[in-house]
């Protein structure tokens, strides 16, 4: 579904390019890439924003995603309202990632790399996830975004790059290590 | 009293329990006994509100599970599946106090001594021990056990069953399944046979 979904979405961005003038071709390849470069004051109330709402949404149903964690069936017995719950962590999802991807474009694999090494080290309570992937994500995009900006100096390579060199090992790496990760601490 | 009337419950296009009534008493244990495919955790989901029969009424008191919502049911009902499946490495403790307080049930279970173990790592007995704690720490009137003695060991099975008496001695409604190979059913205060 995500695969199909994400290709659906990939094939409109490729259709705009397409059609559109050559310098928005420009900013949609840019913000295609990710980059840290071009983020506004205006950028960053906008982000703090979706990012302080989302939390504080994620925060609240954590208890329930961590019962959903234990399957629909169990999470209903405990009196989980599966389908709200879910409905509701869509919205904060989307105000998180969202709002991020709309300042900085899509950087690739801070979300997937920071949840799942705050889950390596931290446990699964979603409490502590919410946290610890905040921080992680953070630490990994402002080391990404240095590397990026000093490596190959006086040119910056694009963010994207440097968060897929990163992630994609430390990722292969857990998952090799702990054969599977979700169900170690 | 759980009251069964007319039950008519359809899963996957197939007609699994026709026009079905049944009294289930309060403060007892009811078994329900039968062979694989008999309907028995088909009857089961339905008291515990999963599924919704397509003709008839199942009643708890005097409240139809399907009717109200998952919280307010939860403090009515409890269940522990048969095959419950933890993926991800939560603690037992951790599991047990999604439900309510876990101290009591983890000693009464023998599960104590494996409180602060990721539930990933445990034997199937010991997850099934960890799902019956679970329902229990819930307190609700009412309790539903599927297959719970399966793949317990004797020791375990006599702690299982001596805790089900305790239960429904302090009122609780225990209704739990149970597969027609379980010989010995004199802990039961009713039983359920060919739905």
């Amino acid at each position: 579904m995500g695969i199909a979904v994400s290709a659906i979405f990939t094939a409109t961005v490729g259709l705009l390019s397409a059609v559109v003038t050559r310098a928005d071709a420009r900013s949609i390849s840019f913000w295609n890439f990710g980059s840290l470069a071009l983020i506004t004051r205006e950028n960053l109330v906008g982000i703090s924003a979706t990012a302080v709402v989302g939390a504080v949404i994620a925060w609240k149903i954590s208890p329930s995603l961590d019962r959903l964690s234990l399957g629909d069936s169990t999470a209903f017995h405990l009196g989980v309202n599966v389908a709200r719950t879910r409905l509701i962590a869509l919205v904060a999802l989307s105000l998180l990632a969202g709002g991020a991807v709309s300042t900085v474009g899509s950087i690739a694999f801070i979300g997937l790399a920071a949840p799942h090494i705050a889950r390596f080290i931290y446990g699964p309570s979603h409490r502590n996830l919410i946290i610890h992937t905040a921080i992680i994500g953070a630490l990994l995009v402002v080391v990404a975004d240095t590397l990026a900006r000093s490596i190959a100096q006086p040119n910056e390579l694009p963010i994207g790059l440097i968060t897929s060199l990163l992630g994609a090992p430390v990722l292969i790496a857990l998952v090799t290590v702990k054969n599977n990760i979700w169900k170690t601490r | 009293m759980i009251i069964l009337e007319a039950v008519t419950i359809v899963r996957d296009g197939r007609e699994i329990i026709c026009d079905y009534s049944e009294q289930i008493p309060a403060g007892s244990i009811t078994v329900i006994v039968g062979a694989n495919g008999s309907g028995k955790s088909t009857l089961l989901a339905a008291i515990a509100g999963d599924l919704a029969p397509i003709k008839g009424t199942i009643t708890i008191g005097d409240i139809q599970p399907i009717l109200i919502p998952s919280a307010q049911l939860a403090k009515i009902r409890a269940m522990a599946l048969q095959n419950q499946n933890y993926t991800l490495g939560f603690t037992v403790k951790e599991i047990i106090e999604m439900a309510g307080d876990s101290k009591e049930v983890m000693d009464a279970l023998d599960l104590s001594a494996l409180a602060n173990r990721h539930v990933t790592t445990l034997s199937g007995g010991e997850v099934q021990r960890v799902a019956i704690a679970t329902a229990i720490a819930q307190k609700t009137p009412v309790l539903l056990l599927d297959e719970p003695l399966a793949a317990q060991d004797i020791y375990s099975r006599k702690r299982i069953i001596e805790l089900m008496q305790k239960l429904a001695e302090a009122g609780t409604t225990v209704v739990v399944v149970v597969h027609s190979n379980e010989s010995e059913l004199t802990w039961a205060d009713k039983v359920i046979e060919g739905l």
